[in-house]
């Protein structure tokens, strides 16, 4: 699942760039699995999504495991997206960079708000973590207006008359 | 129920003054923000109203990156705020400023 197979017979495009993005110095030219986390910084009642320790290690200690279960490896993840920005985790050259990468895009979590501003700023400099301004893209346009439906009444218009709500949400 | 009021010391002064502006509604997961003039030049006041307890820090911190990023002196803020994450506020924020700012009514 989010592990890299690092042999493969058939090779595409982006598997052949990020192989590239994450060796740009290799001799032997390889290929890299992308593995993207798209998550938001917080969940529900402001439970942070990123954390210092994870709960696996004391699940291992409490139900005697060998090892804290893990399903996805750090290393093996190439990008996180959240409401924040892109960490181009494989552009990442050493591991304190990996973690600013992350500590970037956590938003105003307890791991985000420990980042080393400057750090950021040059891996923003450098493209591995892109904000949505860097993208081209006004957060202050996030508004109902670029929704194809605004209302109820738009979503039975869509639907052609197949929608039929509930009473209380006709006001027109 | 949490009540506090933010006061920033501000440099950047927001020049068009107009009435009032709300933005945002008061609904689970947003929040909804009155911006209006103030009354001292090089003062951001902010009055928020919430109904989750004990995040203090993380408004403070949503706050003072807002007022770093904004030309907020002068301006009093309200907010009422029904569960809305640190990326919704700093947007509708910046969404407020925006419509204060401009002109059109």
């Amino acid at each position: 699942m989010g592990s890299d197979a690092r042999g493969r017979r058939h090779a595409s495009p982006a598997w052949l760039r990020a192989g590239r993005e994450a060796r740009p110095h290799a001799a032997m030219p390889r290929g890299q699995k992308l593995v993207a986390q798209i998550v938001e910084t917080s969940r529900e009642h402001m439970q942070p999504a990123f954390v210092e320790r994870l709960d696996a290690w004391d699940l291992a200690e409490s139900a005697g495991m060998e090892l804290p279960p893990v399903m996805i490896y750090g290393e093996d993840v190439t990008h996180i997206i959240t409401e924040e920005g892109i960490a181009h985790l494989l552009r990442c050259e050493t591991p304190e960079e990996r973690e600013q990468a992350i500590r970037g895009v956590a938003g105003y979590t307890q791991a985000g708000l420990a980042r080393d501003k400057r750090m950021v700023e040059n891996l923003r400099d450098r493209g591995i973590v892109q904000y949505p301004q860097d993208l081209g893209i006004d957060k202050r346009m996030a508004t109902r207006d670029l929704l194809a439906a605004r209302n109820i009444k738009d979503l039975v218009l869509a639907s052609g008359g197949l929608y039929n709500p509930p009473k209380h949400f006709r006001n027109w | 129920m949490e009540q506090f009021v933010m006061k920033f010391q501000v440099t950047n002064r927001l020049t068009t003054s107009t009435s009032p502006r709300v933005c945002g509604v008061v609904s689970s997961g947003n929040l909804e923000v009155l911006v209006e003039s103030g009354e001292s030049e090089d003062i951001c006041r902010i009055d928020v109203n919430t109904p989750a307890e004990g995040f203090r820090d993380i408004w403070n911190a949503v706050l003072s990156d807002f007022v770093e990023r904004q030309p907020v002196g002068g301006v009093r803020i309200t907010i009422n705020d029904a569960g809305a994450t640190p990326a919704v506020v700093s947007l509708r924020l910046d969404q407020a400023i925006d419509i204060f700012r401009s002109e059109k009514p």
